[in-house]
């Protein structure tokens, strides 16, 4: 904890020195993944629903995985610039340190700019709530522990992505299709894409367990109350899955270094 | 020319990374498609925005996805930025060129490729034979647009050194004012006139409407042209006056 405070400090010190630069990051995390909703908006304004789904519901779905990506991105920014660390030779210093390289990537930076993109996905979220019907206590009871697995899948996916590095080298690409296309596909319900894509972010990339299945219950489209349980399954299955190819990846990195 | 050649030969050593990279395009042009689908159905209409989504993906790899402020942010943090103001040609002049040879790899390597796939694959229509050239020569004016636009970030760079807003900034208005992603016509008819004032239209939304035989190539050509000079213009001034805070700087 006194680590992290520590890099906290510094990583704020070292990102507001710039105020204008600074200023306008965090205007552009607001804005920046903003504009997709909006056209979505622009949709539904006009056709009233996808498959079913109200606009104010695919804004719940929307700034849940919104949330997640930008809480990840806050604290996680180190696996989205994995590829730099072994590019450059730096992770060598990572593995003779006595911390958990694993936690160490992961606090390379905490990135402050960031936080807009959290503020404009809970501002979206904020929104849709109001305008929901169903919500209700359990719903506010439940909605922090969606939250959280939200931002856990986002960092177990990024984990495996960043792993892929080990073998890669550059893995810009890789996380772009694993990471930020399945995650786009996620803030839109499940039934509008062919099945075997439904599948992969059901079962491989599991961005519909926080997504999609717990709101399918939660707005009465489906009164199966298995699919609460979704995210819980979700993390849980992503947990062992990340550590382990994060684990094979450093073993692997480790057998070819000199 | 040289400088083109070197980029186009820079982007060749990545291939396999940007075969992954055009299979991720792909799914973003396949969620895009599918929202579509899912408010229009299987309909004439439907499979118009399926077309007129697709031919815009393909040609997001000229007209957005150039690189940030044309390589000029990563110049000016390994401090070559010096050398390019040394070289007999402008910088402008010099960031034209380099992001030349990017586009039309990307044009090869990655806009064909997905362009190819959503015709065989997705249905995608081909344009009528007499609006293959017209869609052509809009789109080469969008990308000389885009260039302009993406050269007011590398000025940025050179300003404020760092990048991320402004590159976000502009990842939202060329998103939400290109028409890349939404046919223009599905939107408020007032917030459509704020766009057409705008620039980023004439990248995306014109060269594609005229794809589809929805818009005038004179008009399309006239307002391009008139952004491509504006924007010329703005961006030599505004060279000039950097180039010298540089030397200042220098001391």
């Amino acid at each position: 904890m006194r680590l992290f405070l520590t890099l906290f400090k510094a990583s704020f010190k070292s990102q507001a020195q710039y105020k204008f630069d600074f200023f306008v990051s965090i205007i552009g995390n607001i804005l920046g993944l903003l504009a997709d909703f909006i056209i979505v908006a622009f949709i539904l304004m006009r056709f009233k629903n996808i498959d079913g789904w109200q606009l104010h519901e695919v804004a719940l779905i929307y700034s849940i995985i919104e949330f997640g990506f930008g809480i990840y991105r806050f604290i996680g920014d180190g696996f989205n610039n994995f590829e730099l660390l072994i590019l450059t030779g730096k992770f060598d210093t990572l593995l003779i340190r006595p911390a958990s390289a694993l936690l160490q990537v992961m606090l390379q930076k905490i990135d402050f700019k960031r936080l807009g993109m959290v503020m404009q996905a809970a501002v979206v979220g904020i929104w849709g709530i109001q305008k929901c019907t169903f919500v209700n206590n359990s719903f506010y009871l439940y909605l922090p522990l969606l939250l959280l697995a939200s931002v856990l899948i986002n960092m177990q996916v990024s984990i495996v992505l960043a792993a892929a590095a080990f073998w890669t080298g550059k893995n810009e690409d890789i996380i772009i299709l694993g990471h930020y296309s399945t995650r786009s596909a996620a803030r839109y319900p499940a039934t509008i894409y062919h099945n075997i894509f439904s599948y992969i972010l059901t079962f491989i990339i599991p961005f519909f367990s926080v997504s999609y299945y717990p709101l399918l219950y939660y707005t009465g489209k489906s009164n199966n109350i298995f699919y609460l349980l979704a995210p819980f399954l979700g993390v849980a299955a992503m947990t062992p899955i990340s550590y382990f190819i994060w684990n094979l990846g450093i073993k692997r990195y480790s057998s070819t270094g000199t | 020319m040289e400088l083109a050649k070197k980029s186009f030969k820079r982007d060749r050593v990545y291939l396999l990374n940007h075969i992954i990279n055009n299979i991720g395009s792909l799914v973003f042009g396949y969620i895009n498609v599918r929202i579509w689908l899912a408010v229009l159905g299987n309909s004439k209409e439907g499979m118009e925005a399926v077309t007129y989504l697709m031919v815009n993906q393909a040609g997001l790899w000229l007209v957005m996805f150039i690189p940030y402020g044309c390589y000029i942010p990563k110049k000016v943090y390994d401090g070559s930025i010096a050398y390019e103001m040394l070289r007999p040609y402008g910088l402008l002049y010099g960031s034209f060129f380099e992001i030349v040879g990017h586009i039309l790899y990307n044009f090869l390597f990655r806009s064909v490729p997905i362009f190819i796939f959503s015709v065989l694959v997705m249905k995608v229509s081909l344009p009528d034979i007499h609006q293959i050239l017209p869609y052509l020569i809009t789109l080469i004016n969008g990308i000389i647009i885009a260039f302009l636009i993406n050269y007011f970030i590398g000025l940025w760079s050179i300003k404020f050194l760092s990048i991320n807003g402004v590159q976000m900034l502009y990842y939202f208005a060329s998103s939400l004012f290109s028409g890349a992603f939404i046919h223009l016509k599905y939107y408020p008819q007032a917030f459509k006139k704020i766009v057409m004032s705008l620039p980023f239209a004439y990248t995306s939304y014109v060269p594609t409407a005229v794809y589809q035989g929805q818009f005038s190539l004179l008009k399309a050509f006239v307002n391009q042209w008139t952004w491509i000079i504006a924007l010329s213009i703005f961006a030599y001034a505004l060279t000039n006056r950097l180039s010298k805070k540089i030397a200042i700087q220098g001391g």
